[in-house]
């Protein structure tokens, strides 16, 4: 009996704890707003990626660390759990000038191809629900 | 409301050209004028039916999301930089469909 990890285990990693919170940070192009209602809310580009989507891990980033990289950016909280449960892997994939282990990404779980469509509308529903901090819309 | 519409998109096409053309993780960036052609074709479609303009937003990978939003009922392109095409249909924020044609899924939300 193989006890080996799945390859949906391989992808995601274990590191990265159900109960932790990442961030997408919300360009401001992200966050139109209905043209009949005037309301705004962060669209599903922010989540369309062909290969990933970049995350960063709440607990080794401050709000002023990304404010001060990108000021005009929102921040959209998103719970580790809702994203896994939405058919995602996660992965640490360190990029500067983020802190060592911050910046992850999110993918199609188990293949870690791209997310489909209603991956891509399950990620932005929970970004919306959590929106942290909204961007500066000019 | 043809000339409105004309307007309407060709706003938003100028300013998906007038990103910055350099990648990004965080920001949209500039579509290719192949993936721009798709968007404009798409957006296009059903303009004969009284379907409303659809909003253009770029990605950060150079693809363009385009969305028709209707009452509790919206579909969604995502064109993707290679210029392939996956729809989206969606009611009182659930999934109803990720098949079918786009005049189907445009009919089905102006039924």
């Amino acid at each position: 009996m193989g006890g080996g990890p799945t390859a949906s285990q391989q992808l995601d990693d274990p590191e990265v704890k159900d109960d932790e919170e990442l961030w997408r940070l919300i360009a401001p192009d992200w966050y139109p707003a209905d043209s009949s209602t005037g309301l705004r809310a962060i669209d599903e580009a922010a989540f369309s990626h062909n290969k990933q989507v970049s995350a960063l891990r709440s607990s080794l980033v401050t709000e002023a660390e990304v404010k001060r990289h990108f000021p005009n950016h929102g921040i959209a909280a998103l719970p580790v759990a809702a994203v896994r449960q939405s058919g995602c892997v996660i992965q640490i994939d360190d990029q500067p000038p983020w802190p060592t282990k911050a910046h992850v990404v999110i993918r199609k779980s188990p293949n870690g191809s791209r997310l489909k469509p209603a991956q891509i509308l399950a990620l932005t529903q929970i970004a919306n629900a959590n929106l942290r901090v909204p961007p500066n819309v000019p | 409301m043809q000339q409105h519409r004309h307007s309407a998109l060709e706003e938003q096409l100028a300013h998906l050209r007038a990103l910055s053309a350099a990648p990004a993780e965080w920001s949209p960036s500039r579509p290719t004028e192949k993936v721009l052609d798709i968007a404009r074709s798409l957006a296009e479609s059903g303009w004969h039916d009284d379907i409303p303009t659809p909003s253009l937003i770029g990605t950060s990978d150079g693809g363009v999301h385009v969305k028709w939003l209707r009452g509790s009922r919206h579909v969604s392109a995502f064109i993707f930089p290679d210029g392939s095409i996956e729809y989206l249909a969606v009611e009182n924020g659930h999934p109803v469909s990720e098949n079918g044609r786009l005049s189907e899924l445009l009919n089905w939300l102006m039924g």
